[in-house]
């Protein structure tokens, strides 16, 4: 059995080792003031090119994401989670730009490359709505769980939209109060910024496989 | 693509050396990844300490993997992943040929994986007739060029923009003289299609959770999203030594690994894979098979001096601040790792036999240990193969007779003294008469490639006391 060789070979290799102990991961000692985190995520999310969008109520929101639908070149083919606030948002959104077309992504019909009426790489915008932001980096943590991850890669803009209260002040506390809540996905993803690349002479270019432009509207609460 | 034969060392190394154009290139990419790494590090509290806590928590895994193989194996299974076993390259290329096979597969898309290129994993599907696609663009651009990577994170940093522009013209039809924007959007257009045609996606891993069986897949093109999602099977491939015991280790890792490969806060995408796709999920791989690759590890996890070695997060740090490597790019190391870690670890992965000469490409300066993420003690590391490669061979009587030399006098100021002195003299003559130095033929060697100093009428030793004398004087 290859297994048993491999697993021999590193059993022998460590005999006699003593194992030194795990480090301590200190928890964060930054203060959790939500304006203080939101100021922060702001300034490293704008550093990486994000687009932040600071909205008080979802009817801001709304007028955000059809500026940013209206602001395409052509009417654009809009897909969206089926989550309630990327839904609304996205379906109010649609509704007032001419021309745009929606589909709320609630089945499996992207991933077997079979589409219903827009695929989402056929789409021009994908809507996620983020389970945590992390202040340190401009991070969005996307959970799998009811959705399609195609949403946030495959079309060149993507819109996340997310309640103030979905910050966390550093990676390691987002992952934990994930993992406190149960969560238990085939994929989580962090997503940080557009898809980016230097690989030619170290020159910035955005947009290399997945989307060219990202959005982030962060509500101050999901109720009007 | 098989990499060149690691042997040829020198030759390659004095051909790079020669390279003013190839210097330009690595030097225009590797400080400036130098540059925003020092920044970002100056940026990040306690830089230091997350230092000490990263090497810890790999210090920890790398003696445990006994017990950590294990429980990842049966964590992952228990997600409904598949768990196989590589002792070698061969092997795991096996592995992955069968899976494609099996399910009929005839186009692989691949995610960069430094392990794939170890193992040569495009030949050994390519003689099946299976197509593996490159899709990190720096891959895409050498794979198309027909050459191995030239470093672990920027594969094609040896090629201008002009070069990548002549061969998109030449390989794919593209107009020339074009931006790296339009670059960029070609291999967007052309490689969007493969991975929607592609049965299979292959990706390396940079970390992996025992407790929880969980995969940590970082880059910042979406290449790597693209790969492990939209195929209906998704490979990825693991040295043994990227395990990490706890959930929490992860965020500390990922606090370090870009900033010190790009310099960034965090690369663009994270991917934290547990297995295949889950009911209420809408997207995903059906398979998720994780092979979990030897390969010469075990000979360095069982080599007291050299395990820490294990510890490399494959960041490329050390690559950029070494100015060997900046003066004979990752090609002349002929393996896929090169630089100062390539040159430790290759000796044990492909046996020291083949590789002697790596060790000793190196000036011992320490800078790559000064970036280290997990601060590995490469030139120590450096200078114990190149003891141990001492010890096997036999030297002539010459050589030793030479070091037996040098140990006295340099154990002994006054003999430092009058021997640093004679060597004054000598090359005062030397530099008015060359032709003397090809009477003397260990000089003559010597000085192929290399300038003979022009040393300055007083020693340094000379000048420190005078100096003291005179700043006494002015003193009193």
């Amino acid at each position: 059995m290859t297994r048993d060789a491999v697993l021999d070979a590193v059993r022998s290799a460590l005999a006699g080792v003593v194992v030194p102990p795990l480090p301590h991961v200190p928890a964060s000692t930054v203060a959790s003031d939500r304006e203080l985190l939101a100021a922060r995520f702001a300034r490293e999310a704008r550093a990486v090119g994000t687009v932040v969008h600071e909205v008080a109520a979802p009817t801001a929101a709304i007028e955000i994401v059809a500026g940013i639908l209206g602001a395409l070149p052509a009417p654009p083919r809009v897909v969206t989670w089926a989550t309630p606030l990327a839904c609304a948002l996205a379906t109010a959104a649609v509704a007032v730009v001419a021309g745009a077309a929606l589909r709320v992504v609630d089945d499996g019909a992207d991933a077997k490359g079979a589409v219903g009426s827009i695929d989402s790489a056929a789409a021009d915008v994908g809507v996620t709505e983020a389970d945590y932001l992390v202040a340190d980096s401009g991070t969005l943590v996307l959970r799998a769980a009811g959705r399609a991850r195609g949403v946030s890669l495959l079309p060149p803009v993507h819109v996340a939209i997310v309640t103030r209260d979905r910050l966390r002040v550093d990676l390691g506390t987002a992952l934990a109060d994930l993992r406190a809540s149960g969560a238990h996905d085939s994929c989580v993803t962090l997503v940080t910024g557009p898809s980016r690349t230097a690989d030619i002479e170290k020159k910035l270019v955005v947009g290399v496989h997945g989307p060219c432009a990202l959005h982030v509207v962060l509500l101050d609460r999901a109720e009007a | 693509m098989a990499a060149p034969a690691p042997d040829d060392f020198r030759a390659r190394a004095a051909a790079a050396a020669g390279n003013v154009a190839l210097h330009r290139k690595l030097d225009t990419a590797s400080l400036r990844f130098l540059d925003k790494r020092a920044q970002v590090f100056a940026a990040l509290p306690d830089a230091e300490a997350r230092r000490d806590r990263a090497r810890a928590v790999k210090a920890h895994a790398i003696a445990s993997l006994d017990t950590l193989l294990p429980e990842l194996e049966q964590r992952f299974t228990a997600n409904g992943g598949v768990v196989h076993w590589a002792r070698d390259g061969a092997e795991a290329c096996a592995i992955v040929r069968d899976i494609a096979m099996r399910a009929g597969v005839q186009l692989v898309v691949k995610g960069k994986s430094m392990v794939s290129e170890e193992i040569a994993l495009n030949a050994a599907l390519a003689a099946v007739g299976i197509e593996a696609v490159e899709t990190d663009l720096g891959e895409y651009i050498v794979q198309l060029a027909g050459e191995p990577p030239s470093h672990i994170i920027t594969p094609a940093i040896h090629l201008s923009q002009d070069d990548v522009a002549d061969l998109f013209a030449r390989r794919l039809g593209e107009p020339r003289h074009a931006t790296a924007e339009a670059l960029t959007a070609a291999a967007r257009r052309i490689l969007r299609a493969k991975f929607r045609a592609a049965g299979m996606g292959v990706t390396g891993v940079n970390f992996a959770s025992a407790e929880s069986g969980t995969l940590v897949v970082v880059e910042n093109e979406g290449n790597g999203r693209m790969a492990l999602t939209l195929p209906r099977i998704h490979v990825a491939l693991m040295g043994i030594e990227k395990l990490v015991a706890r959930d929490e280790d992860l965020a500390p890792m990922l606090e370090l690994l870009p900033r010190s490969a790009t310099g960034q806060t965090l690369t663009s995408y994270v991917s934290f894979v547990t297995g295949p796709r889950r009911t209420g999920e809408l997207d995903g791989p059906d398979e998720v098979h994780l092979v979990v690759l030897d390969n010469g590890r075990t000979r360095l996890l069982a080599d007291p001096v050299m395990r820490e070695a294990l510890y490399c997060l494959r960041c490329g740090a050390c690559l950029n601040a070494c100015p060997v490597y900046r003066r004979i790019g990752g090609h002349a190391y002929g393996y896929a790792y090169s630089g100062p870690i390539g040159a430790v670890i290759a000796p044990a992965l492909l046996g020291i036999e083949r590789v002697a000469d790596l060790p000793y490409a190196s000036t011992l300066c320490g800078a790559c240990r000064d970036v280290c993420p997990v601060r590995i003690d490469i030139p120590h590391l450096l200078l114990e193969w190149r003891a141990r490669i001492a010890a096997a061979v036999p030297r002539a009587w010459g050589e030793r007779l030479l070091v037996h030399t040098w140990r006295r006098i340099c154990a002994s100021p006054p003999l430092y003294h009058a021997a640093a002195a004679a060597m004054r003299a000598a090359a005062s003559v030397v530099a008015r008469v060359p032709a003397l130095a090809a009477l003397l033929p260990p000089l003559a060697a010597w000085r192929r490639g290399r300038e003979l100093p022009t040393f300055p009428a007083r020693s340094f030793h000379r000048r420190w006391r005078e100096q003291r004398r005179a700043s006494a004087s002015d003193d009193a």
